[in-house]
């Protein structure tokens, strides 16, 4: 029975080849002689295969497209806009020097733009000189302006010494915000209850970081800082002095001033700035405040913050990680401005919420922010832009045993982080909470530490 | 109650209708009718006469003017503007709806014969799709495939230090000038052989395109003519000097021996005009009379690049040459640099995002932002092939020809539907492994591996594109009358598209008039090869009672399967008159 069936099998694959064979000796396909007979048979060489074609006018398209063309004129001439803008930008050398330009470098000088957008002050932008230090290649004094079109005005100088064995920061700033606000303090305050009113701080101080060994370093500052608050421009309202008459909130109206002395302990084993994946970022700190003027008493702080960034699954996803508590410490009757203890002003804290939107002794805030590659310009782990969810939650406490999970705040949101040659080169994001959605655009990140002193960032409010 | 309810329902559609008329919904419905209504190129009265050669090198006594456009502009508009245009114009949506019921994309392109066939033109010139080709033929690719001449010395006339690749032009003793590049820096042998290479592949297609060839010499094979000027890194020209020479060969690499390994690219004849544009037309060019993006060897480009990778391609590396042969003077319109192919980059730093992605891919970027990074992208897996310096990212794995993408893309590609795709494979499809290896064999790779690896994932890329349009539209092709029958070709057997399938024919007949109307078809009938009888069987039913001159054309649908139904109909037609096959539809 097998036989049979084996010569069968066999007959049928031999006349298949057979076939096939003979497929192939015909086929179009041949990689043998060249041949002038084409597949279609020949190809005749005269008038009777010639034409030539006429310019088409595409009447009937261009007439069902004419409304199309006249409602998308405007869009038209935009295009041609950024065409003449382009070529002429590109055919003047603007745009091959615009990289090249920004920051722009005049010897060991460089300057470059920054941005802002989000929180209560509006848009704004301003710019940051840094000088080099010629033999190091890294920048030693840094000057800083910014302002925004809601009444913001912040400007700082940062200088930056190498001095036994560690760094010797030294800076100052000003900061003038007219529409500050104020909510009322602690967990259960209300949104309803906003008011306005004008904050002024300025500040000077001395740093010094040492390395203690691998990604572990130490700090120590000492700042004075004076703090004053008064009543909003006519066209912020309402104020603070007429929304909380009855509970006019400590140190307003008031200067204060004093010196703050922090000691700190830091951890950092990330490796970039960028798109940082696996390490641990640490930090925590003790403050003591003596007020140097006729008003406030002394107190405490202590700020810890721990992150980590969790490399996750393919390439560039992340997972980072934060949480950070700042807490207050002084009895009852020590006069403490509002002022100076912790808020969510930076909009890193409550990232759903609006600046100073939560006061109290005690800030706990949590984030986790997971990241993935949106864009690549040509290659992985570098030139992009990554896509970012958050969560970010916490509240603020006068008493630890506020902590409730009634009084928890959270809020979640995404954005965009755009990654550069040289590293982390901007944010957009949107934060929603159950009382308000906020758009920010900074050239700063989160999870990341933002440089003392030398970074000119305001040194008065907690958390900072 | 219920009187009053449907008075008011009539009332509010009535108003709805109205809002939806007023809102621009009438610009988008004559849109609609107009794809469904445009005619088809194969739906034109059938002729007796097959177009062939466009006549386009009539004379054109004045030079066109020539183009520079601005490349920043031109990324900007084809990477963002243009797409966008494209997303909204209502004639395009229009079309999309209609491809819902089986219409296509785009209308067909207009340079196509009644056979589908592009003609032959300024353009290009069918080669391996239409005729037997040697893999000789092929490897001599537009010259002699020998590159400059060995005789006598190279006299460097002038040179360039800019950019990551320097280069110099030489003219040889037979007084042709070539313009000779190095590969990058790290990637010696690579994008010269994938400029060699896919130079080969193109020409052998039917692309005008540069003779370009690997070389390799020494030092003394230079010498700076007197005049040689050179052009510094400032972009200021002056007098060229040997030390000049020195400072460019030092700064390339070099083979292990000490020669030098370039690309040699002969200068086309003729003024250069710039690049040609893949939109419409060259105004100033009397011949240039279709637009590019109807074009259909411009549409189908798109199918080769991404045979070869070519994901540099941008209107930049396109030249005209204003022309003079027979005593007329024309543009010719040329394909050029082709460094950046088969995973390669001039520029060096290819990476294996070339070829996947658009420089600014709003659908990639997307559907990153759905999937939340749960989805990784298969570029970033990709390797160069182990061991094989001289290959770039050039794979076969998970290849899907409609899935490439060149980092810039343009209006004629985006304006391929799928008779240009069934083109482009039917011509991709005519390489055989020999061509492959013919093509490859140019390259000069100094390892056999590379020149084989390469072959190989040439080969796999090539049936990837065969199947992918071969699934779609049916490949019986060159239909031709041989005695009483009508002979054809199905290219996917014959090309060994469809291993272990048994591939199955069958056919029904009509007798039609020139608008290709039929009174009757006749039931379907088996074949037993691909040939169809005039003398019995459908055919001849078909034009029994059906007078010459009311049903002058005989239509044969043709189907094909391979185990899993029958495909869609190829229609071919034969005049009575002539005994010739005049027209192809599928």
């Amino acid at each position: 029975m097998r036989a049979p069936m084996l010569v069968l099998v066999m007959l049928a694959v031999s006349l298949g080849c057979a076939s096939f064979a003979l497929a192939r000796s015909e086929a179009p396909s041949g990689a043998g002689a060249d041949s002038t007979e084409s597949y279609w048979g020949s190809i005749p060489d005269d008038t009777s295969s010639r034409a030539a074609f006429t310019r088409s006018s595409r009447s009937v398209e261009q007439a069902v497209l004419a409304p199309f063309y006249v409602v998308t004129y405007p869009v038209f001439l935009l295009t041609r806009g950024i065409k003449a803008g382009l070529i002429f930008g590109d055919e003047h050398g603007v745009l091959p020097r615009l990289g090249p330009t920004l920051p722009i470098r005049i010897g060991s000088v460089q300057a470059g733009p920054g941005f802002t957008y989000g929180g209560h002050s509006g848009f704004g932008g301003g710019g940051t000189i840094l000088v080099d230090r010629r033999a190091a290649r890294s920048d030693w004094i840094k000057l800083r302006y910014i302002t925004t079109v809601k009444g913001l005005h912040q400007g700082g100088a940062g200088l930056r010494l190498p001095w036994a064995r560690g760094e010797v920061e030294a800076g100052a700033g000003y900061r003038l915000e007219r529409n500050a606000r104020f909510f009322g303090l602690g967990p259960s305050s209300a949104k309803a209850d906003q008011s306005f009113y004008t904050e002024e701080q300025s500040w000077a101080g001395l740093s010094y970081r040492r390395a203690l060994g691998g990604p572990l370093a130490s700090e120590w500052r000492a700042i004075y800082t004076s703090i004053a608050t008064r009543g909003p421009r006519p066209e912020d309202g309402p104020g603070l002095a007429q929304r909380f008459a009855s509970s006019i909130p400590e140190g307003f109206n008031k200067r204060s001033e004093g010196v703050l002395s922090t000691a700190l302990l830091r951890l950092d084993t990330t490796q970039s700035s960028g798109r940082p994946e696996p390490g641990v970022i640490t930090q925590g700190q003790a403050s003591y405040f003596s007020p140097t003027g006729t008003y406030g008493d002394t107190f405490w702080r202590y700020g810890g913050e721990a992150g980590a960034f969790l490399p996750l699954w393919f390439t560039d996803r992340t997972l980072a990680i934060r949480s950070a508590l700042d807490w207050t410490e002084a009895p009852e009757t020590h006069r403490i401005p509002f002022t100076r203890i912790p808020t969510n002003h930076s909009g890193e804290e409550l990232r759903g919420f609006s600046n100073y939107r939560w006061r109290d002794r005690g800030l706990l805030d949590v984030s986790a922010e997971y990241r993935w590659p949106a864009w690549a310009l040509e290659r992985a782990h570098s030139v992009g832009i990554d896509a970012y969810m958050f969560l970010s939650s916490g509240q603020v406490f006068n008493e630890w045993h506020e902590i409730t999970t009634h009084l928890w705040q959270t809020s979640w949101g995404g954005g965009f982080r755009a990654i550069t040659d040289q590293g982390f080169g901007g944010r957009i994001e949107i934060a929603r909470s159950r009382e308000s959605t906020q758009i920010r655009l900074r050239a700063d990140q989160m999870f990341d530490f933002k440089g003392g002193l030398y970074a000119g960032n305001a040194h008065v409010a907690a958390p900072n | 109650m219920r009187g009053t309810l449907m008075s008011r329902l009539r009332t509010d559609v009535r108003a709805a209708a109205r809002r939806w008329l007023h809102a621009g919904a009438c610009p988008l419905a004559c849109a609609v009718v107009l794809a469904a209504a445009s005619p088809r190129a194969y739906g034109a009265p059938l002729r007796e006469r097959i177009l062939w050669q466009e006549d386009d090198r009539r004379d054109v006594p004045a030079a066109p003017a020539a183009r520079d456009p601005n490349a920043v502009w031109t990324s900007t508009n084809e990477t963002l503007l243009r797409p966008i245009g494209r997303l909204v114009n209502p004639v395009r949506l229009g079309r999309r709806v209609g491809t819902l019921f089986g219409g296509e994309n785009v209308h067909d392109a207009a340079d196509v014969n009644a056979l589908g066939e592009v003609s032959n033109s300024t353009w290009f010139t069918n080669r391996i799709g239409l005729f037997p080709l040697s893999p000789e033929r092929v490897r001599l690719g537009p010259g002699d495939g020998e590159g400059p001449s060995t005789e006598g010395s190279w006299t460097v006339i002038r040179a360039k230090t800019q950019g990551v690749t320097p280069g110099f032009d030489i003219r040889d003793v037979q007084g042709h000038v070539y313009l000779i590049k190095f590969d990058p820096p790290g990637e010696l042998g690579t994008t010269s052989a994938a400029a060699a290479i896919t130079g080969r592949i193109l020409h052998a297609a039917g692309y005008n395109v540069p003779d370009d060839g690997v070389v390799s010499f020494t030092r003394d094979r230079l010498a700076v003519a007197g005049k040689a000027t050179i052009r510094d890194a400032r972009g200021v020209k002056r007098a060229m000097t040997e030390a000049d020479l020195d400072t460019i060969l030092g700064r390339v690499d070099r083979l292990p021996d000490g020669r030098w390994l370039a690309i040699a690219s002969r200068f086309l004849d003729g003024t250069p005009l710039g690049p040609f544009s893949y939109k419409g037309i060259r105004r100033d060019d009397p011949n240039d009379n279709l637009r590019h993006e109807d074009r259909r060897e411009l549409r189908a480009l798109r199918m080769f690049c991404a045979w070869l990778n070519h994901w540099d391609m941008k209107e930049q590396n396109s030249l005209d040459m204003y022309v003079e042969e027979g005593g007329r003077r024309y543009v010719r319109h040329h394909l050029i640099d082709f460094a950046s192919t088969l995973g390669a980059a001039a520029g060096g730093g290819a990476q294996p995002r070339f070829g996947k992605e658009h420089t600014l891919d709003f659908p990639a970027i997307g559907g990153r932002l759905l999937a939340l990074g749960f989805h990784e992208d298969d570029w970033r897996r990709s390797h160069r092939p182990e061991g094989l310096a001289e290959v770039g990212y050039f794979e076969s794995r998970g290849f899907q020809p409609m899935e490439w993408k060149p980092l810039q893309t343009n209006v004629a590609f985006a304006n391929m539907n799928s008779h240009d795709g069934y083109w482009a494979a039917k011509v991709i499809s005519a390489f055989t492994d020999e061509h492959l290896r013919a093509a490859v064999s140019t390259g000069r790779y100094r390892n056999p591996e590379a020149a084989a690896y390469v072959t190989r994932i040439l080969a796999a890329r090539r049936d990837a594109i065969a199947r992918y349009w071969f699934d779609r539209l049916p490949p019986l092709d060159f239909f031709v009358v041989r005695g009483d029958a009508v002979l054809f070709h199905d290219l996917g057997a014959e090309r060994r598209l469809y291993p272990g399938a048994t591939s199955r024919y069958r056919v029904r007949c009509a007798a039609v008039n020139s608008d290709r109307s039929a009174s009757r078809w006749t039931e379907w009938a088996d074949l037993v090869k691909t040939e169809v009888s005039l003398a019995s069987g459908p055919a001849a039913e078909a034009v029994k009672g059906a007078g010459d001159a009311n049903r002058p054309f005989l239509a044969m649908d043709v189907q094909a399967s391979r185990g899993n139904g029958w495909s869609r109909s190829v229609r071919a037609y034969v005049s009575r008159a002539s005994g010739a096959v005049i027209a192809v539809e599928r």
